[in-house]
């Protein structure tokens, strides 16, 4: 069981992701009014189209279970498993972390533009390339800066997003 | 249908080269797709006039198909995925000292695939607009219905995967203002919802962000790739000495290209199938033969050129970057689907007119700029990773100038990203996600036209045939899946 759900951890999160969505539309549909001057409504195809995703996911988890148990051979320890897909998920949800705090700075914050984005730039540039030498973090640095001025510049003066 | 031509021959010609030349550069770095540059490029379009957008992300499109011959040929690496069959004797060419040689090839395949399909384009495209647009409310559900079926049906993984993506990018497009009655819907309460889930931010954060979320498992310091001397050589007699290939690979990939969902590189792996079947030196297949290389780009180009009849004619996109296209469409408050050829004819001819100077745009450009790109294609992409998101931030913000937009698009990068991790084709999502609302729509006024009634959806003869042909891709996909299991099962026991 551990083993299964280590190996299938995306799988079976997307699959929960879905039937959530097709849970509340369900629900939401069912809030809805009945049709009045037509004979489908409003709620037709949120009720359908959620009555058929929840089977759709329920044939898909039948089928993980299914190869799961077809394949069930291997003698790697269990705890291995579980480190190596923690490692490999480390770089994208910290990228993913940087990029909710970017949005953090600008909306809630009010920090501006110019700077919240020169840190942003340099913070991620040095996470993925791990500038080996100072230099490269300063040109690093000066290179987030000048972007982010740039970027403002053409955005506010020629396409008008004041971001 | 001429003024078009001469626009995009005249002053549209800027937007040509800036699309083709920025295609080629994105096509050329490996992990950087065309529906990547593509969305990242929509929000800038705001600001164009319709024609001017559209004849800039086609043109972009050409050229992102075939940048991906650059690193394909000289690294290894293709940089599309519709470049993987380059890659198989591209490389070996390269390696054995004839770099030029092979990207001479793939360019001209490239230009002579392309040119074919838009021969096939401006051919098939008016008189196939010309019936689609006596089309019924309930003919357009069952085309949508068609396109569904077929996208979900040739889908990476399994048929179940991409029927789960599409039901779920369905649904996510219902939130909002009801089509036909106007109430409010699955909003729960929440204002930001009213309008429903923009399109911009769902493409930017399934398609790029999603895209870069993945990316960034990837080590960004290992080793750099050799770099070969990459000027262009060509020769004209190549046509002649290999006019069958060229023609028969330009006619698999235009067909393959019109099929929604099937796209450039299935065209390019049966074309150069074909080539190798029918060659009298198939041994040579895998080991830097001309005829390899001339069969996949001819077929990815054509392909790519071929999928633009069904968007232009029907209003259904083939791929994930005509699924952009479509997007780009819409925002544009034009009316894609069978009505554009009759509400906008400049605007469909410029399409048409715009796969003809894509494609000489990017001949030239391929010519003259190669040895620079193929420099720019060993770019440490973890420079690259940053800007990206930067552009999307002010992408989603651009829609309406609200942070809920950057949000959503957020969602919809985790999203991808598990969708991705997860195998689930985002392709069909996205697909589904666009033509839902439009089959919804039809399929609503149709009924309220036939006062309720389902039969006249089977007993008409076009929407009839067209819901057959979705329920045999159903059916032919399921024995193709049940076949394939059964083979791995008696495989593995």
């Amino acid at each position: 069981m551990y083993r299964f759900l280590t190996q299938n951890a995306v799988a079976l999160v997307f699959l929960l992701l879905v039937a959530a969505f097709a849970a509340a539309s369900l629900y939401g549909s069912s809030l809805l009014p009945a049709a009045r001057y037509e004979p489908l409504g409003s709620a037709a195809f949120p009720k359908a189209l959620g009555v058929i995703t929840l089977f759709l996911v329920a044939l898909q988890a039948i089928s993980l279970i299914r190869n799961h148990a077809s394949t069930e051979s291997s003698t790697e320890p269990e705890t291995a498993s579980l480190y190596i897909s923690w490692k490999k998920y480390r770089k994208p949800l910290l990228m993913l972390g940087a990029m909710v705090l970017y949005l953090a700075a600008m909306s809630y914050s009010g920090v501006d533009f110019r700077i919240s984005t020169s840190v942003f730039l340099s913070l991620v540039m040095c996470l993925l390339a791990r500038p080996d030498s100072p230099k490269k973090v300063i040109l690093i640095a000066v290179a987030s800066i000048v972007l982010a001025v740039v970027l403002h510049l053409v955005f506010k003066h020629l396409f008008y997003i004041d971001i | 249908m001429l003024d078009a031509y001469i626009y995009v021959f005249t002053s549209g010609l800027i937007w040509v080269f800036a699309g083709a030349g920025i295609g080629i550069f994105v096509g050329s770095i490996p992990g950087l797709s065309g529906a990547m540059v593509i969305s990242l490029t929509l929000p800038m379009t705001y600001f164009m006039a319709g024609n001017d957008a559209l004849l800039l992300l086609v043109s972009m499109y050409i050229g992102a198909t075939t940048g991906g011959l650059i690193s394909a040929t000289l690294m290894r690496m293709p940089g599309t995925e519709a470049a993987i069959m380059t890659t198989l004797d591209g490389y070996p060419m390269a390696a054995r000292g004839e770099p030029g040689r092979a990207l001479g090839l793939g360019v001209l395949a490239s230009v002579f695939g392309g040119i074919f399909a838009w021969v096939m384009l401006a051919v098939l495209s008016p008189p196939l607009s010309a019936i689609a647009v006596k089309f019924g409310p309930f003919d357009i559900f069952a085309m949508t219905v068609v396109a569904l079926s077929l996208i979900a049906a040739v889908s990476q993984g399994s048929l179940l995967a991409g029927l789960i993506a599409a039901a779920f990018g369905a649904m996510l497009s219902l939130p909002g203002i009801d089509p036909i009655s106007g109430s409010l819907r699955l909003t729960f309460g929440f204002s930001s919802l009213d309008n429903g889930l923009t399109l911009l931010p769902v493409i930017l954060g399934m398609l790029v962000l999603g895209q870069v979320l993945v990316d960034c498992e990837g080590t960004f310091n290992g080793p750099k790739a050799k770099r070969a001397k990459a000027r262009v050589s060509m020769h004209w007699r190549d046509i002649s000495n290999y006019m069958i290939t060229y023609i028969r690979s330009s006619f698999i990939g235009t067909w393959i290209g019109i099929l929604p969902g099937v796209g450039g590189t299935a065209a390019s792996v049966a074309s150069y199938s074909v080539a190798k079947a029918t060659s009298k030196t198939p041994e040579k297949f895998g080991n830097g033969a001309e005829e390899g290389i001339i069969s996949a780009e001819t077929a990815n180009n054509a392909g790519t050129v071929g999928a633009l009849v069904p968007l232009i004619t029907l209003g259904i996109p083939g791929s994930v970057i005509t699924a952009v296209l479509l997007g780009a469409m819409v925002i544009h408050n034009l009316n894609p689907g069978p009505l554009l050829f009759a509400e906008n004819p400049d605007v469909a001819y410029t399409v048409i007119a715009g796969a003809l100077a894509g494609n000489l745009a990017m001949f030239l450009i391929m010519v003259v700029a190669t040895p620079f790109l193929a420099k720019l294609a060993h770019i440490n992409k973890a420079y690259l990773l940053a800007p990206i998101v930067v552009f999307c931030m002010i992408g989603a913000f651009s829609v309406s100038s609200r942070f809920f937009d950057i949000g959503v698009m957020l969602v919809f990068a985790c999203l991808g990203y598990v969708m991705t991790k997860a195998r689930i084709p985002t392709g069909a999502f996205i697909i589904a996600y666009i033509l839902t609302p439009m089959a919804e729509q039809n399929l609503r006024s149709g009924l309220v036209i036939y006062d309720g009634s389902f039969v006249p959806l089977f007993t008409n003869p076009t929407s009839g045939i067209l819901l057959a042909i979705a329920v045999l891709s159903l059916v032919w996909s399921l024995r193709s899946e049940w076949k394939f299991r059964k083979k791995r099962h008696t495989q593995v026991s």
